[in-house]
């Protein structure tokens, strides 16, 4: 119900690790089978919020792992 | 947008990593960090806030209507006199529920979160500041009516308590294992209602343990009261 402000944050921690080179190409996440998070609602949400960032039409991996976790685990970038 | 290779920028970039032909080789970056981890560091700091005062904090979750508030009253009622309590009411539009509370004569702030769909550290942390509380008091903390969202967002507090009524039916633990996964006790609310109903709580029971084998059980009324003196004896061992 709140992937938009999820995504939202996610790609605050992707400002926060790509300064310097200005393309994203991928988003690698982890999202716990518990986390309450709709992984299909994610996915659009983030394509919403990065459109005219840096990650603009960056793919989005998500992994789905035990428990109640939520990651950003990794950036693809050139 | 980018000449070189499409991306957001207004200009091409040609940094380390470099947007120039021929060298556009993607690159990895771990980082590992949690979505929620401003959240999360956010309710820790609660945490020890409370911790240094010796405040114990519960966070009720539920459906809503399950009886969250109902219960409050009549654990404040049968408490009050014991410790100091102060409550903290989510609702998505409303004060009724704070004003329920202070009819106890209990101090409650109420937190509207608009279209929000649970309650987070930030909205917590900055109530706690509005609140008078005292040292070695007693904080409840009803979240916002969702069986969904309030499971995944740490407020501080030390312990989720989940309230399920017996109207919603026993496959509910199974349907929404996220929040018993995440709470330590279950209140079964309104048992005076199960000669009405066609409810198997021992089913329901099963089920809940089977999601969370640790989770403590309680079957309460806030109606009739019973199970009350077993829900306050249960906060009673905690803040001892
Ligand atoms: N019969 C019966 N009714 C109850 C009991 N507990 C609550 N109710 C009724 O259930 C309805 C909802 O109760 P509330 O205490 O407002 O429930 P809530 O969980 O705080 O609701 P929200 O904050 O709106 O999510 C009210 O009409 C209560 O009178 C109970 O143990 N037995
Ligand atoms: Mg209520």
């Amino acid at each position: 119900m709140h992937e938009l402000s999820l995504a939202e944050s996610v790609l605050q921690i992707v400002e926060e690790h790509v300064q310097e080179c200005r393309c994203v190409k991928a988003i690698h996440l982890e999202i716990g089978e518990h986390a309450g998070v709709d992984r299909d609602a994610l996915k659009f949400c983030l394509e919403l919020v990065c459109a005219n960032s840096i990650a603009e039409g960056a793919a989005i991996e998500i992994a789905e792992v035990a428990g109640m976790a939520m990651r950003v685990v990794a950036l693809e970038v050139i | 947008m980018c000449a070189v290779c499409g991306c957001g920028e207004k200009k091409s970039y040609l940094g380390k990593f470099g947007h120039a032909p021929g060298m556009n080789a993607s690159r990895m970056i771990r980082i590992e960090r949690d979505i929620l981890g401003r959240n999360d560091a956010r309710a820790r700091e609660n945490r020890s806030h409370l911790d240094e005062r010796g405040i114990f904090a519960l966070n009720l979750v539920s459906s809503p209507g399950s009886g969250k508030t109902s219960l409050l009253v009549r654990t404040i009622e049968a408490l009050k006199e014991r410790v100091p309590i102060a409550v903290i009411e989510g609702d998505q539009q409303t004060s009724n529920d704070a004003e329920r509370i202070r009819k106890t004569g209990i101090q409650a702030i109420q937190i509207n979160t608009g279209k929000g769909c649970h309650l987070d550290a930030h909205m917590v942390g900055d109530a706690l500041k509005k609140l008078d509380l005292m040292d070695r008091s007693l904080l409840l903390i009803e979240n916002v009516g969702n069986l969904v969202c309030p499971a995944s967002f740490d407020l501080g507090e030390h312990r989720k308590v989940v309230v399920l009524s017996v109207t919603e039916g026993e496959d509910k633990p199974l349907k929404y294992p996220d929040m018993f996964m995440a709470s330590s006790l279950m209140l079964l609310n309104k048992t005076d209602l199960l000669p009405y109903l066609e409810f198997d709580t021992g089913q329901c029971i099963a089920n809940a343990l089977e999601i969370n084998p640790d989770m403590g059980v309680i079957r309460t009324s806030a109606k009739n009261c019973d199970g009350l003196s077993e829900w306050v004896s249960w906060i009673a061992e905690k803040l001892a």
